[in-house]
């Protein structure tokens, strides 16, 4: 039964969705304001930022964006730019990047947007709906609050902060994207099934499903293991780093139930409660990295087999902890012809600490001045081998004014840094470039 | 029982100094301001003098030592997010950081390259070298000058790494350099550049430089104290490298410094190396049934030798060992045909490329251990981590973090110490890894030997201390050495022996022979006088060399600080079913003088009791009595003339213990075997067989042919129905993975008929349980029921190694020894007249009583620990770093009224 404060937000937010022009103010849509998540487009071509609205400057359900920015002009697209609920967090497309899924701590919501083809536009497809017009820059013709959108369907709990996305069979000739989706406040962690329509683009809302269970304190980083349905899910408060895995009914992309592999502990002192922060996978999947504060350490934790007569099931030990720079908000591989390297951004220090996980040993330290939050690689862009960029979020960068965005007030708040990656280059490991 | 390190060395302050400050989690603690960042490793110049100012403790000089006002070492802390060296005095408490610029506020350091990772101090203490991580250089620091009064300096002159830096030692006696590092893993030695004097230094770059490649990527490097060997762990490989300096190279073509040879740290049949020589490496030789099995009987292992692994086809049949279909596990004692399996399916010879790398089977893919492996996947090498060698060269650590133990490496004999297989007793047939189990995640150890003098003798305590990731730092009792050597040397930690003590610490192999298979061998270590005492423990552990009789007490466990062992407590709980005690009181009428005691203190009636009351005489008529005894562990101290008894210390295996209940019932139901989902059939000869849907393996549940199943459902049809009781019975004559072979037994003369119980007759689910027939079982909550039995591709075959302690029950009037634990089955006083009866049972709770000797240093990643012996008089401290807490823990652990300190 729907208490009274959730009867009050559904009317409110029902009102805003059936209104169809915004009450100012609005975010402006061509600028970075607090930047968090960040993605790009396989083609190389494009970046994806997630605004916040962090200062809320701007109207709570409607106070974020998602920024379309052209790599090639370094020029945010504007009128590609989606609104959002305030307070985004993560942004994930799915493997043919027809989807971007954008989890919104606002309206406690995952958004799911359609990509066009080259990635140049992210928008609300409303002929999904089965309204009149096909696509608007509105999310609330794409949030997914409850899934499927039924009355009696499962609502996603509260505080959605970070995604994994990824792509799976569930019969034959059916895809779905598999959505886990942690959650900062609460225990809760979820998982979305949503089905692919025949064209592989669209998908099928109707016969999406989603399942939660409540089994972290807190949880702001989950990834998948590649090859597996294993999910990890890093925990705030806890110290642990809990796995589960989604069961699908078979041919169905019906969540049955949520198994819990296993738990693992990143510190043995009580006392001590690793707060993590990242987590990725090595190319082959048997190791994980995870970075934490408190202690501010990258964990490297074996995930090989633990049966040696078997050489099966799988051993979920940190085998490695290496202390890194303070505060580290996220942490990313990426494999170049100088072999695999992470990337771990430490808030405080205002660095990138780059990691040969081979050793392991820290090899390169960027310094970057601002406070680095997230930062991703642009894996189409390194592929095509013309030159290899990654891009980094500074979460209130003013630019040259030496206020912090709250002194400042100004509406260009945050920035994206672009660093270069390709090794041949003369400016390998340099911030080499902003945009606000 | 209670770990003595160094009785009558200052004995009363010593164990003063483990008791009370061992739990003295309230001493006040030293918070000076922070000036530390990210301290993660430290090393020390010994007998360095200085002053120190009385405002300033911080203000620090040199002065030369002729007349020292203050004398001991000077520690170097590296501070990996700051670049810089920390200075810290310990010759005096309380320790204090060194200011090298007191004109700017706070406190000043050295400053290094970019993240400094590792420091070596050259001979003499007359530089330190920090190997910087991220510039890939060497900084030199003059410390030349410290004798004259000179403060340390950084010099401008960098030396240069070929690669990712990780390791960096200088060999003690030429001052070479040597520096590990990765991309690719190499050993890069050049000669000293740096001739300092008087804090001046000529710099000499030299040509001279020797790289060797290594076979993996290091995790640690270590040079032993003499400088005659270096060791390197390897992440990735089950192994460590012994450099040599002087001696022959593994490689005929390299000439010392190189590889002198590889040491394995992983069972014989999973290291990576051909441990035997006959060309094959682990999976490929054909002693080789699995990972966990040795190349040769003479190789570490948990797979035993038999005629299945002997190298020879016994049976004529063409195929050897392995291959022999009769052969599906290594003790197997015949090949014969029909005693075992044969051709059992295997991802090895199913057809199916199991791993996905394009090899089918043992044929082509090289991972499979012969045609019935049990996989074709690449067993990973998981390596070590840190690495310690003791002061004398004689004993190696190394950090096993996936296993949470620190293996042990005898160098003498460059083995891996199996250390299950090596105590005694042994616990072999119960653990699956060679090393010693400590606290979760082990970061860092340190090794030591400490000399403790008695009248007659010498003993030599050999350990280590290990630092855990909850800030623990515990320490492992590895070997005491009982050496019959009169001197007056002083008790001690020790960095090197004196000559008359070198013959009492040439280590034997390990495990020790036993004194029959020494005589067989014709070791002429043996004392003379054996065998002739008829003492077997002493004669397995005595070893003559020289002058000396050393006896060797392996221990290899963390040390206890409790002062008592394991013991029963809540003996008086029993069940007691009411024909026991009306046998009870039937016999007491009979017999007026019996105890007139019916309840579970009666000493009447059958029951557990402690080995050493049954030796005492039980049959009194007061009973409290222990129930059972922790596993004795004897140490042998003394043997000093053969009439005269041994001085033995008894210590338990309290590590071992758990706290749990345990209970003991005549004819108890084997755990996990109450069912309710058994489906009774006839089996391919006719016979009866049960078979479980799920959960339960009987072979590994401790049932054995013989047992009992009895099933307790109610039928519905005539031949199922009779008043007996336990008429529907069967013995069990046939055991596999999920499934027994039954005969159905007669009960009082009545039998049912032999028709199979199925749903006709049983309109619900059949339930039964499966008891000991004619004997007790021992379980514990936690434990469970030791079987010694494991289950093998459907067959029910004997665990690996001694067997005598897998024992999971025990009969009337026998002595019980499990795995950890003993007692006697005391038949009563009664004797026959008063037989147990079917679940009659004794339940206790066990107090482990084991405290493992540790300190917190309230941190929580102690990255870096080192004993520091002797670092001024009768000081000599415990030392961790913690990078996450920006500190320095210090506790000296020969003074009980200096605090801890923990510096910032």
């Amino acid at each position: 039964m729907l208490k009274l404060p959730s009867i009050f937000i559904l009317a409110l937010i029902a009102l805003i969705a059936c209104d169809g022009t915004f009450v100012e103010p609005l975010p402006s849509r061509d600028n970075i304001h607090f930047p968090v998540g960040l993605s790009a487009h396989p083609s190389g071509d494009y970046l994806y930022v997630v605004n916040s609205n962090f200062d809320a400057r701007y109207r709570e359900e409607l106070g974020g964006t998602v920024s379309v920015i052209d790599l090639d002009k370094r020029q945010v697209l504007a009128q590609n730019s989606p609104y959002i609920p305030s307070f985004g967090g993560s942004i994930k497309l799915n493997a043919n990047a027809s989807r971007a899924y954008v989890a919104t701590r606002q309206s406690n919501a995952v958004v799911s947007f359609a990509l066009s083809t080259s990635g140049d536009r992210m928008f609300c497809d409303t002929s999904e709906t089965g309204e009149r017009n096909t696509s608007t820059s509105d999310p609330s013709h794409c949030t997914l609050r409850r899934v499927p959108d039924t009355e009696s369907s499962p609502v996603l709990p509260s505080d959605p902060y970070d995604l994994d996305v990824s792509t799976i069979n569930i019969a034959e000739n059916l895809t779905a994207d598999l959505v886990n989706v942690s959650h900062l406040r609460g225990n809760n962690v979820s998982s979305m099934v949503i089905p692919h329509t025949d064209d592989g683009r669209s998908v099928d809302l109707s016969a999406a499903s989603l399942r939660s269970v409540a089994i972290t304190d807190g949880s702001g980083s989950i990834a998948k293991r590649p090859g597996t349905r294993d999910v990890f899910v890093g925990d705030r408060r806890g110290g642990e780093i809990v796995v589960y895995s989604p069961y699908l009914a078979p041919g169905t992309s019906d969540i049955q139930a949520m198994v819990i592999r296993s738990t693992i502990s990143l510190t043995h002192d009580p006392e001590i409660v690793a707060d993590v922060r990242g987590m990725v996978f090595s190319n082959d999947g048997n190791i994980l990295y995870a970075v934490t504060r408190a202690p501010d350490a990258l964990h490297i934790i074996d995930l090989g087999p633990s049966n040696s007569d078997k050489v099966s099931g799988t051993l979920y030990s940190v085998v490695d902890v290496i202390p890194i720079d303070n505060q580290p908000s996220d942490v990313t591989l990426h494999t170049s012809s100088n072999g695999p390297l992470l990337y771990i951004p430490s808030f405080e220090e205002g660095t990138i600490v780059v990691v040969d996980p081979r050793v392991p040993a820290i090899v390169d330290r960027i310094d970057v001045a601002d406070n680095p939050s997230r930062f991703i690689v642009n894996e189409g862009q390194c592929r095509l081998g013309e030159k290899c960029e990654a891009y980094v979020s500074f979460f209130d960068d003013t630019g040259d004014t030496g206020k912090s965005c709250a002194e400042s007030r100004s509406i260009v708040c945050g920035s994206i840094g672009i660093i270069d990656l390709d090794p041949n280059s003369n400016r390998y490991h340099q911030l080499v470039g902003k945009i606000f | 029982m209670k770990f003595d390190l160094t009785q009558k060395f200052n004995s009363s302050a010593w164990l003063a100094v483990i008791t009370t400050l061992g739990f003295s989690c309230g001493d006040p603690l030293l918070i000076p301001p922070t000036s530390l960042d990210a301290p993660t490793h430290f090393t020390t110049i010994d007998d360095v003098c200085f002053t120190i100012g009385t405002d300033n403790r911080k203000q620090v000089n040199f002065e030369d030592c002729s007349n020292p006002s203050l004398k001991g070492s000077l520690a170097f802390i590296l501070n990996e997010q700051s670049d810089r060296v920390a200075m810290l005095q310990l010759a005096t408490y309380p320790p204090s950081m060194i200011d090298i610029d007191t004109s700017i506020p706070g406190t000043s350091h050295l400053v290094v390259g970019r993240l400094p990772v590792d420091i070596a101090i050259a001979p003499e203490g007359a530089a330190a070298y920090v190997l910087n991580q991220l510039d890939r250089t060497i900084s030199i620091i003059d410390t030349s000058g410290i004798s004259t009064g000179k403060f340390p300096r950084v010099l401008d002159t960098l030396i240069q790494v070929p690669g990712i830096p990780i390791a960096l030692e200088i060999q003690p006696t030429s001052g070479d350099i040597l520096s590990i590092y990765d991309s690719p893993s190499q050993l890069d030695i050049i000669d000293s550049w740096t001739a300092c004097t008087d804090g001046a230094c000529t710099i000499t770059p030299s040509e001279n430089r020797k790289t060797l490649s290594l076979p993996g990527t290091v995790s640690d490097f270590e040079i032993s104290k003499d400088g005659k060997i270096g060791l390197i762990s390897y992440r990735d490989l089950d192994r460590l490298s012994q450099i040599t300096f002087d001696g022959t190279c593994l490689d005929p073509a390299q000439t010392a410094p190189c590889i002198e040879k590889e040491i394995s740290l992983n069972f014989g049949c999973a290291d990576g190396l051909d441990n035997d020589g006959d060309g094959d490496i682990d999976s490929q030789d054909e002693q080789c049934f699995g990972p966990r099995g040795a190349e040769s009987a003479a190789g570490n292992g948990r797979l035993n030798f038999g005629a299945c692994s002997d190298g020879m086809d016994n049976d004529g049949d063409g195929l050897l060992d392995r291959e022999d279909p009769e052969c599906v596990f290594s003790h197997g004692q015949t090949e014969d045909s029909n005693v075992f399996l044969e051709n059992p399916t295997t991802p090895c010879n199913d057809g199916i490329d199991n791993d996905g790398d394009g090899d089918i089977d043992a044929a082509q893919d090289l991972d499979c251990y012969g045609s019935f492996g049990r996989s074709e996947s690449t067993l990973p090498q998981r390596g070590v981590g840190a690495i310690s060698i003791d002061p004398l060269g004689i004993i190696a650590y190394a950090v096993d973090r996936v296993n949470n133990e620190i293996k042990v490496i005898n160098i003498g004999q460059g083995q891996l110490i199996d250390v299950a297989r090596s105590t005694l007793p042994t616990f072999e047939s119960f653990v699956s890894t060679p090393g010693i189990r400590v606290g979760l995640s082990p970061l860092d150890v340190s090794a030591l030997v400490f000399r403790r003098v008695n009248a007659d003798s010498v003993l030599y305590s050999i350990g280590a201390w290990v630092g855990i990731d909850n800030g623990q730092l515990q320490y492992i009792d590895a070997l005491q050495v009982s050496c019959d050597l009169k001197t007056d040397l002083e008790s001690a930690y020790i960095t090197e022996l004196t000559d008359a003590e070198k013959d009492c610490l040439v280590l034997p192999s390990f495990p020790l022979p036993d004194q029959n298979a020494r005589l067989a061998s014709g070791d002429s270590s043996l004392p003379e006088d054996c065998p002739a005492l008829g003492d077997d423990a002493y004669c397995q552990r005595a070893y003559k060399n020289g002058e000396r009789v050393a006896i060797f007490n392996p221990r290899f466990s963390l040390a206890d600080t409790e002062g008592n062992p394991g013991r029963a407590i809540g003996n008086r709980n029993c069940e007691q079913p009411p024909e026991i005690v009306e046998s009870m009181e039937e016999f007491a009428s009979k017999n007026p003088r019996a105890p007139q005691q019916f309840k579970c203190d009666s000493p009447l009636m059958p029951q557990p009791v402690a080995l050493s009351f049954l030796a005492d005489g039980l049959d009194s008529e007061e009973v409290d009595v222990d129930r059972l005894i922790g596993l004795d562990r004897a140490t042998i101290l003394t043997r000093k003339t053969v009439l005269a008894a041994d001085e033995i210390e008894e210590l338990t295996l309290d590590q071992s213990l758990d706290s749990e209940n345990w209970t003991i019932t005549y004819e108890g139901v084997i755990p996990s075997t109450s069912r309710k989902d058994g489906l009774f059939d006839t089996d391919s000869n006719g016979g009866l067989s049960v078979s479980f849907q799920s959960g339960v393996n009987p072979c590994n549940a401790g049932v054995e042919v013989g047992d009992i199943l009895i099933v307790t459902s109610e039928s519905t049809c005539e031949a199922f129905q009779n008043d007996k009781k336990d008429f529907l019975s069967f013995e069990i004559s046939e055991i596999q993975s999920a499934s027994m072979t039954l005969v159905p037994l007669s009960i009082e003369g009545e039998s049912f008929s032999a028709n199979v119980p199925d749903r006709s007759c049983f309109d619900t689910a059949i339930e039964f349980e499966i008891r000991a027939r004619n004997a007790w079982t021992v379980v514990g909550d936690d434990t469970g029921m030791t079987s010694k039995n494991t289950s093998l591709f459907g067959e029910c075959i004997p665990v690996f190694g001694d067997a005598t302690r897998r024992n999971g029950r025990v009969r009337t009037g026998e002595r019980y020894t499990g795995p950890y634990l003993s007692f006697d089955l005391y038949p009563g006083f009664g004797g026959e007249e008063i037989p147990p009866v079917r679940d009659l049972s004794y339940t206790f709770t066990v107090d482990r009583n084991f405290v493992s000797l540790q300190y917190d240093t309230i941190g929580s990643f102690p990255s870096n620990v080192k004993f520091l012996p002797n670092v001024r008089t009768n000081s000599s401290y415990l030392v961790s770093t913690d990078p996450e807490g920006d500190f320095i823990y210090l506790r000296n652990l020969q003074r009980t009224d200096e605090p801890i300190s923990r510096l910032r």
